[in-house]
C-alpha cells in the first residue's frame, strides 16, 4: 500500500501541484504587470490632441505648454487659455478646436484622462530633475512621435530608484550627474 | 494482569443492554431486525430516491466552477484597472499662478482691541498658512496663536452659509438675501421716532466708522455702542487723570532694565503680545548678558509673565494698592522726592509682614527702582482698579520713567468705547420700547454683558433684532435676524490702532458660503438695495473714501492706481503723524487718592481674559480649545486657579466644585490648584460656556461673565466662596508625556532636563553649564556614520531666555502640518497629537515655586533608539540628520514610542477625523485647510516632527534650480516662524559663518538627557535668572 | 466507484481541467484586443454641478506678493 501512494504522489500530485503553482505565478506576474507600471497605457483623451503633430512636427518646446515643470513640482498641463492662444484663430474648424473652443467659452474644465501618476504619498518633483538637466524623455519616453500619449517607462518605485542609483549608467548625455537620493524623505514626506 | 482482564470483562458486561432502559419492546427483548437496522445509518427507504443518474446535471460542483468563472470574466471585462483619474487643468489661468508655488498676500486680522499684520499663504487660491508681515511695525513677521487659527474658523463647517430668520414659531428658517433685505429695508425706512442701535466691538477700520456713519446718517435716529469686554478704559482714564492725553502710551520694553509687572500679564493677554514679548526678549539676550533686564512679578494668580519672573511675588490683587502705596512711601524716602501727602501709614516693612512677603526681594526691589531711575518701568495690569494706575503713574513719574513712555506711536481709537451709563441708557430706552431696532455688528452682549444690565430681557421687547455675525451666538439666537458675514480672510478693509500707519485687508479667497461683508451689508442698505448687489461694493467705498480722504494728505509720488496696488502688495501705509506730548503730572489726581484704603475682606476674586479662547468669539476653534494654557496645560475648559492653601481651607481638590458669590451672582466653577498661586485668591478665565455655540466648542468650560455686574469691573472683593456640589473633570497636559525616572537620574536623583543659572554666575563662569554635565555616557552599541553628515545637517537651538513658554509655536505647528484635533476625552488619556509641546517645570517652594519652561519636540537624535527598533524600517536616517518618518510602511508597532526617551512620538490610535466630534474633521470643508505638502495621516501610523521637511525639500528645490548649495538659514521652521521673540534657531550646523551657529555652540547650550548618549540634534541654551546671586 | 473506471475518469478529469484553461487563456486574449468598454455607457459630467463644485474662487483684485521677507526681501 505505501509503495503505491507514495508513487501516486511523485507521479501525479507533485507535478501537477507544481505545475499550478508555476503557472499561477507566472500568469499573475505578466498579467498584473501593466497594473504594476502601467507600461503602454494609452485611454482615449476628451480631445484628440497630438503631440506628434504639436511636439514634433511643429517643434513647439515642451516648456511652452507645461510651464510648472522648472518652477515648481508639478508639470502642469496646460489651461485651455494656453491652447487659445493659437487656436482662437489656427483651424477654428476642426470639430477637435470647436470642442476645445466650447470648454474655454463656459469655462467648463477639461478632463483630461491621467497618464503618469505617481500615488500621493511620494511627492515627486519636476523642478529638481528638469533643473539637473534631465530631458523630458529620459522618463516620458518620445512623446514628439506619440499620437495618442502613452506611459513609455515603469513607474514603479524601483524603477525610479534604479536611476537614482545609477544616474549615470542611466543618463549618458549628462556627464557631471550625481546620484539621486536614495533616503526616504527625498520623496516620501 | 488480572485487573485489566477483570477490567475488561466488566466493560464487555457494561455493554450489554442495560434491562432498565430501553426504547421499545423490541430493544428489550433484542430483537434482531431492530439491530440490523440500528447498524445502518439511514433507514432503506431513505436512500432509495439516491440514483445518480437521475441527479440533475447541474451539481454542486458544476454551479461553483460556474460562478468563479462568470466571476472571473466579470472581472476582466470591468473597466481598465490602470485608470488613473483625470487631470483637470485652468480653463483660464490667472496670470502668476504657478501649480504647486504659494502666493502670499498682506492682509490684517483684527479682534478686540488689537490688529494684526499677517502675510496668508494660499495655494491654488485657497489660503493654507498665516504668519505675519514682515513690514508691519507692531507685527514684524511674528503673529500669536489666535491669529494663526483663525485660518481654521475660516473653514469652520459651523459658520453660517446663508441668512436664517426666526419664524412665528421661533426657531430660525433658511431665508435669502433678497427676502432679508426687503424685509429690513421696509423696517428701516418706517422706523418712526424709533431709534436705531447699532452694537460693536471695537472699530479698528477709519472706513468702517465712515460706513457707520454714513448709515447714521440716512437713518437718523441711529447710534452706535461699541464695547469691548476687557478694555484699557481703567487705565486710559487714570491716565487722563493724570497727564491730561486720551490713551495710555506704549512702553518701550526693550529699553528698560527693570520692570515691574503687578497683576499685569503683558507677556500673555494684556496688550499686544507679540510687540510686548518681542521688546521684552531684546533684553534677554544671550549675546549680551551684561545687559540682562530684570523682571519683577506681583501678582495674585500664576500667568504667563509670572513663569518668567525672576523675582516674583504672590499677592492678592486687592491689595495691589497698598503695596504701591508702600512702594512709594519707600521709594519716596529713600529718593527724597517729595510727595503731595504723607505716605508713612504705608509702610514697606509692616506692609510685607502683613502679607507674608519675601523681606529680600522686596528690598531687592526698591534697590533696583531707585538705582535705575529712568530706566524702569512699573506696569499697573488693565484689570487694577483706578487708584493702582494713578498711584502706579506717580510712582513712574518719581523714578523718572517717563523716558520709557513712546513718543513715535501711541494707541489710536477710531471711536471711543461706550461708558457704561450710556450702555445703561440704551437698556432702558429698549425698556421703553424706544429702540426700533438692534443690530448686533459682529458682537455678542447677550453672552458679555453683565446680567445684573437686563440687556437679554430688554432685547425681547425690540421688535427687530438683526446680528451680523460669522456663525451663530448667544446674541443671534436671541434676535430675529441673523446674517453671515464674510471672514477677516474674504473681507476688504482698512485698520487703524496706532498712530503712524494704516494697514490694508484684502481678500483671498471669494466668499466660500452665500455671505456678506459686514460693511457691505450695510451699504447695501444705505443704498436701499436699490441695485443689484455687487460683492465690490465695499471695496469701492473703501477706495473712494483713500481717494478722497487719506490720500491727498500722503503726498506720493504715485497716481493713486499704482499708489493702491502697492499699498495691498506691502499691506502698510506709513503716514507721519506728530503725537499730542504729554505735559507734567497733574498732583491733584495723585493728592485726590489721599483717604483712599484698599478693602481686603474673604476672597479676592478675578476675572481675565483668556488666553487662546479671548472673549468667547473663538469658542469653537478646535485648535484653540485644544492648546495646553500656557500656565495650568488645562484643554478645554476654564477653571478656577487657586493656591493649594486655599483648598485647604475650603476643603476642594482638584477638579472638585466651588461655589463663587458676588452679591447675587454665582458661579459654580470647578478648582485647578495651581502652584503659585496667591492664596485668598480665586482667578478665573472668561470666553467659556457659551450657550449657543458650534459643535466644537459645545459643552466647554463655565460661563465666568455671570459674575460681571454693571457696577463692578473685573476684580471683586466682597465675594464668599465655598466648596460647590460635584466634581468635573479638567484635562490637563502637565502630566503627560513624563520622561522615565530612571535611568535618567544620577545618584543625586538630578536629570538632565532643565539647566539653569543666574546672570551672575554665567559672568563670573561661562562655562557652568558644561560642567555641570555628566562625564558617563550611555555605551553606543551602534558604530558610527564617519561620512554621513559631511554636507547639510539640519539642527536646532532653542534659546530658553527668550521663549517666554506662550505656545504659540505649538498651534503654529498644527496648522501646517494638518495635525487633527483629538478632543478632551482623548487628551485626557494623552493623545494629543500635537507634536510640539511646551514643558513646565516648577521647582523651589511648594507655595511660590520657579517655573522653568521647556520646549520639546523630536530631537532627531544621530543614534536614535526609535530607528533601531523599527521591524518594517519606517524610521530611519538621513545624511543630512534629519530622523525621518515613513508613513506609508508604518504597521504601529509602537515600538520607537516605547524607545523614545523625551516621548514625543504620537500615534494615531483613531483617524481622530471621524472619531472627533462624529466626524466633525471630515466634512468637506475642511478639507481646504490642509497643507497640499505635507501628507494627512490616517489611523495606526506613528508621527512625530519633521523639522518641517517640506521647507527643507523647498530649499532642495530652490539650490537645485539656482545652480547651488542648500543654504541652512533658508529653510525656516513654522514654529521658528512662529515664535514672537525668536528663541527658536534653526538650520544648518555644518556651516560655521551662519548665525545660528553662535547659538548652536553657545556656551549655555546643553542637550536633554545627554547621558543617554542618543546625541540629539536640538540644543537648548540654559536659561539664566537676573537675580543678585549666582543661586537661583 | 469500481477500480477499473479510475483511468477513463482521470481521463475525462483531465480533459476537463485542460478545456478550462484554454478556454480562460483564449478569452483572455480576446478581452485583451478588443475594447470592450466601448459597449459601457459613460456617466455624462452634469455641467452645472461641475460649476458649484468648484468653489474656491481668487479675489482678481487681490494683491499677491513672491517675497515674504522684510522690506519685500
Amino acid at each position: 500500500m505505501k509503495a503505491s501512494f507514495l508513487d501516486y504522489v511523485l507521479r501525479y500530485r507533485l507535478p501537477v501541484t507544481v505545475f499550478v503553482v508555476i503557472a499561477s505565478f507566472t500568469i499573475t506576474y505578466f498579467a498584473s504587470d501593466a497594473e504594476r507600471d502601467s507600461v503602454g497605457y494609452s485611454p482615449d483623451q476628451p480631445i484628440n490632441f497630438s503631440h506628434r503633430l504639436h511636439a514634433g512636427d511643429m517643434q513647439i518646446d515642451c516648456q511652452y505648454c507645461h510651464t510648472g515643470v522648472e518652477k515648481s513640482r508639478h508639470a502642469m498641463v496646460p489651461a485651455v487659455s494656453t491652447c487659445m492662444n493659437c487656436h482662437t484663430i489656427a483651424r477654428k474648424d476642426k470639430p477637435d478646436i470647436i470642442k476645445l473652443t466650447k470648454y474655454y467659452n463656459d469655462g467648463i474644465a477639461l478632463p483630461w484622462k491621467r497618464i503618469h501618476r505617481v500615488p500621493d504619498f511620494a511627492y515627486f518633483n519636476h523642478s529638481v530633475h528638469v533643473n539637473s538637466g534631465i530631458h523630458c524623455s529620459s522618463c516620458h519616453g518620445d512623446v514628439k512621435q506619440m499620437d495618442k500619449i502613452a506611459q513609455m517607462n515603469s513607474f514603479t518605485m524601483g524603477a525610479c530608484l534604479d536611476c537614482h542609483r545609477n544616474a549615470h549608467d542611466k543618463l549618458p548625455y549628462l556627464k557631471n550627474i550625481k546620484n539621486g537620493p536614495d533616503d526616504c524623505w527625498a520623496c516620501h514626506r | 494482569m488480572a485487573e485489566a482482564k477483570d477490567k475488561m470483562n466488566k466493560e464487555e458486561n457494561s455493554q450489554k443492554p442495560d434491562v432498565n432502559y430501553w426504547k421499545s419492546f423490541a430493544d428489550l427483548h433484542n430483537d434482531p431486525a431492530l439491530i440490523e437496522a440500528s447498524r445502518h445509518e439511514f433507514n432503506e427507504d431513505v436512500t432509495d430516491e439516491f440514483d445518480p443518474a437521475k441527479l440533475s446535471k447541474f451539481s454542486r460542483r458544476k454551479f461553483l466552477a460556474l460562478i468563479g468563472t462568470s466571476a472571473a470574466l466579470a472581472g476582466a471585462g470591468c473597466s481598465d484597472y490602470r485608470d488613473k483619474g483625470e487631470i483637470v487643468p485652468y480653463t483660464k489661468m490667472p496670470e502668476d499662478t504657478v501649480v504647486g508655488k504659494p502666493k502670499y498676500y498682506a492682509s490684517t486680522f483684527n479682534y478686540s482691541s488689537q490688529s494684526h499684520g499677517i502675510l496668508i499663504k494660499t495655494r491654488e487660491g485657497r489660503p493654507v498658512k498665516v504668519d505675519g508681515n514682515p513690514d508691519h511695525p507692531v507685527n514684524k513677521g511674528k503673529t500669536n496663536a489666535i491669529v494663526q487659527a483663525s485660518l481654521l474658523s475660516l473653514y469652520d463647517p459651523d459658520r453660517l452659509q446663508y441668512p436664517i430668520k426666526k419664524t412665528n414659531s421661533s426657531k430660525f428658517t433658511k431665508s435669502t438675501w433678497k427676502d432679508v433685505d426687503s424685509e429690513i429695508l421696509d423696517v428701516l425706512k418706517s422706523n418712526s421716532g424709533k431709534n436705531i442701535s447699532i452694537i460693536t466691538g471695537n472699530i479698528h477700520s477709519p472706513t468702517t466708522k465712515k460706513v457707520l456713519d454714513d448709515f447714521a446718517s440716512k437713518y437718523p435716529g441711529t447710534k452706535i455702542y461699541s464695547y469691548e469686554l476687557f478694555n484699557e478704559e481703567i487705565r486710559n482714564s487714570a491716565w487722563k487723570k493724570c497727564y491730561g492725553t486720551d490713551s495710555y502710551p506704549l512702553i518701550k520694553w526693550n529699553e528698560a532694565k527693570v520692570i515691574v509687572a503687578l497683576e499685569s500679564d503683558f507677556l500673555g493677554t494684556d496688550g499686544n503680545k507679540v510687540e510686548n514679548s518681542r521688546l521684552f526678549a531684546e533684553g534677554r539676550d544671550v549675546h549680551n548678558a551684561k545687559n540682562f533686564n530684570r523682571l519683577y512679578v506681583v501678582e495674585g494668580n500664576m500667568s504667563l509673565t509670572g513663569t518668567n519672573a525672576d523675582y516674583r511675588l504672590r499677592l492678592r490683587p486687592d491689595a495691589q494698592y497698598n503695596f504701591v502705596m508702600s512702594l512709594l512711601s519707600e521709594v519716596s524716602r529713600r529718593t527724597g522726592a517729595g510727595v503731595p501727602f504723607n505716605l508713612s501709614s504705608f509702610a514697606l516693612d509692616k506692609f510685607a509682614k502683613a502679607y507674608s512677603l519675601d523681606t529680600k526681594k522686596i528690598k531687592h526691589l526698591i534697590n533696583d527702582l531707585v538705582n535705575n531711575k529712568g530706566k524702569s518701568i512699573v506696569y499697573a495690569g488693565r484689570t487694577l482698579p483706578e487708584g493702582v494706575h494713578i498711584a502706579v503713574n506717580y510712582l513712574n513719574e518719581i523714578l523718572g520713567n517717563k523716558n520709557l513712555y513712546r513718543t513715535d506711536s501711541s494707541a489710536f481709537s477710531n471711536l471711543t468705547l461706550s461708558s457704561r451709563s450710556e450702555i445703561e441708557n440704551l437698556v432702558s430706552d429698549m425698556n421703553e420700547d424706544k429702540i426700533g431696532v438692534v443690530i448686533h455688528f459682529d458682537s455678542d452682549p447677550v453672552f458679555q454683558f453683565p446680567e445684573d444690565l437686563g440687556y437679554t430681557d430688554a432685547l425681547k421687547k425690540v421688535s427687530t433684532v438683526i446680528s451680523l455675525t460669522e456663525s451663530i451666538n448667544d446674541s443671534s439666537a436671541a434676535g430675529n435676524y441673523t446674517l453671515p458675514i464674510n471672514h477677516a480672510f474674504e473681507s476688504w478693509g482698512d485698520a487703524k490702532t496706532r498712530t503712524g500707519f494704516y494697514s490694508l485687508q484684502q481678500p483671498v479667497i471669494a466668499p466660500i458660503y452665500d455671505t456678506r461683508e459686514k460693511e457691505a451689508v450695510l451699504l447695501n442698505w444705505i443704498g436701499e438695495a436699490k441695485s443689484d448687489f455687487n460683492d465690490t461694493i465695499y471695496h469701492e467705498y473703501l477706495m473712494k473714501n483713500w481717494w478722497e480722504n487719506i490720500y491727498p494728505s500722503l503726498n506720493s509720488k504715485f497716481g493713486f492706481k499704482e499708489f493702491w496696488y502697492g499699498a495691498l502688495h506691502d499691506g502698510i501705509v506709513s503716514v507721519s503723524e506728530s503725537l499730542n506730548s504729554f505735559g507734567s503730572f497733574n498732583n491733584s489726581a495723585f493728592s485726590k487718592l489721599k483717604n483712599l484704603r484698599a478693602n481686603q475682606s474673604g476672597y479676592a476674586v478675578i476675572l481675565s481674559e483668556h488666553y487662546s479662547i479671548g472673549d468667547g468669539k473663538f469658542a469653537n476653534n478646535g485648535w484653540l480649545q485644544e492648546l495646553p494654557h500656557p500656565v495650568s496645560k488645562i484643554t478645554w475648559d476654564n477653571y478656577a486657579s487657586i493656591s493649594k492653601n486655599t483648598a485647604k481651607e475650603l476643603g476642594v481638590k482638584n477638579n472638585d466644585k466651588i461655589l463663587v458669590t458676588v452679591g447675587k451672582r454665582s458661579l459654580e466653577i470647578p478648582v485647578f490648584i495651581q502652584p503659585g498661586c496667591a492664596d485668598n485668591t480665586i482667578a478665573i478665565e472668561t470666553g467659556y460656556g457659551r450657550t449657543v455655540v458650534g459643535r466644537v466648542g459645545e459643552g466647554t468650560g463655565f460661563n465666568a461673565n455671570v459674575l460681571f455686574s454693571k457696577d463692578s469691573d473685573w476684580l471683586f472683593t466682597t465675594s464668599s466662596v465655598k466648596k460647590g456640589n460635584g466634581t468635573y473633570q479638567l484635562v490637563s497636559a502637565q502630566e503627560h508625556h513624563l520622561f522615565d525616572r530612571s535611568p535618567n537620574e544620577n545618584l543625586l536623583g538630578e536629570r538632565e532636563i532643565i539647566r539653569e543659572g543666574t546672570v551672575k554666575e554665567y559672568l563670573e563662569n561661562p562655562h557652568f553649564v558644561s560642567e555641570m554635565h555628566e562625564e558617563e555616557k550611555v555605551d553606543q552599541i551602534y558604530p558610527k556614520h564617519p561620512d554621513w553628515f559631511t554636507g547639510v545637517k539640519w539642527g536646532m537651538a532653542i534659546d530658553l531666555n527668550k521663549c517666554t513658554g506662550c505656545s504659540d509655536c505649538v498651534v503654529a505647528c498644527t496648522a501646517e502640518n494638518n495635525n487633527p484635533v483629538v478632543g478632551k476625552d482623548q487628551v485626557a488619556v494623552g493623545r494629543e497629537m500635537q507634536w510640539l509641546r511646551v514643558d513646565a517645570y516648577y521647582s523651589g517652594s511648594e507655595d511660590d515655586p520657579i517655573v522653568s519652561k521647556q520646549v520639546m519636540l523630536c530631537q532627531h537624535c544621530d543614534n536614535a533608539p526609535c530607528e533601531n527598533v523599527c521591524p518594517v524600517a519606517a524610521t530611519t536616517h538621513s545624511k543630512d540628520g534629519l530622523n525621518q518618518m515613513v508613513y506609508n510602511r508604518c504597521v504601529g508597532t509602537r515600538y520607537c514610542s516605547n524607545n523614545c526617551p523625551y516621548k514625543v512620538r504620537r500615534f494615531n490610535f483613531f483617524n481622530f477625523r471621524d472619531h472627533f466630534r462624529d466626524g466633525f474633521q471630515q466634512e468637506g470643508i475642511l478639507d481646504l485647510v490642509y497643507n497640499p505638502e505635507v501628507t494627512v495621516r490616517s489611523r495606526g501610523v506613528m508621527e512625530k516632527c519633521t523639522f518641517c521637511i517640506q521647507r527643507i525639500a523647498t530649499e532642495r528645490e530652490n539650490a537645485i534650480r539656482e545652480n547651488r548649495e542648500v543654504i541652512g538659514s533658508n529653510v525656516h521652521t513654522a514654529c521658528q516662524d512662529a515664535c514672537g521673540t525668536n528663541a527658536i534657531h534653526f538650520g544648518d550646523i555644518n556651516n560655521k559663518n551662519a548665525e545660528f551657529y553662535k547659538y548652536r555652540n553657545h556656551e549655555l547650550g546643553y542637550y536633554v538627557l545627554e547621558k543617554l548618549n542618543v546625541k540629539p540634534n536640538v540644543t537648548y541654551l540654559a536659561k539664566l535668572r537676573n537675580t543678585h546671586s549666582e543661586k537661583i | 466507484m469500481k477500480f477499473s473506471n479510475i483511468n477513463f475518469e482521470k481521463k475525462i478529469e483531465r480533459k476537463k481541467f485542460f478545456t478550462t484553461v484554454v478556454v480562460g487563456i483564449v478569452t483572455y486574449a480576446v478581452l485583451k484586443s478588443f475594447p470592450f468598454n466601448l459597449f459601457i455607457k459613460k456617466k455624462k459630467n452634469n455641467k452645472i454641478e461641475n460649476h458649484k463644485k468648484n468653489m474656491i474662487k481668487e479675489n482678481p483684485l487681490a494683491v499677491s506678493r513672491t517675497n515674504t521677507g522684510v522690506n519685500n526681501g
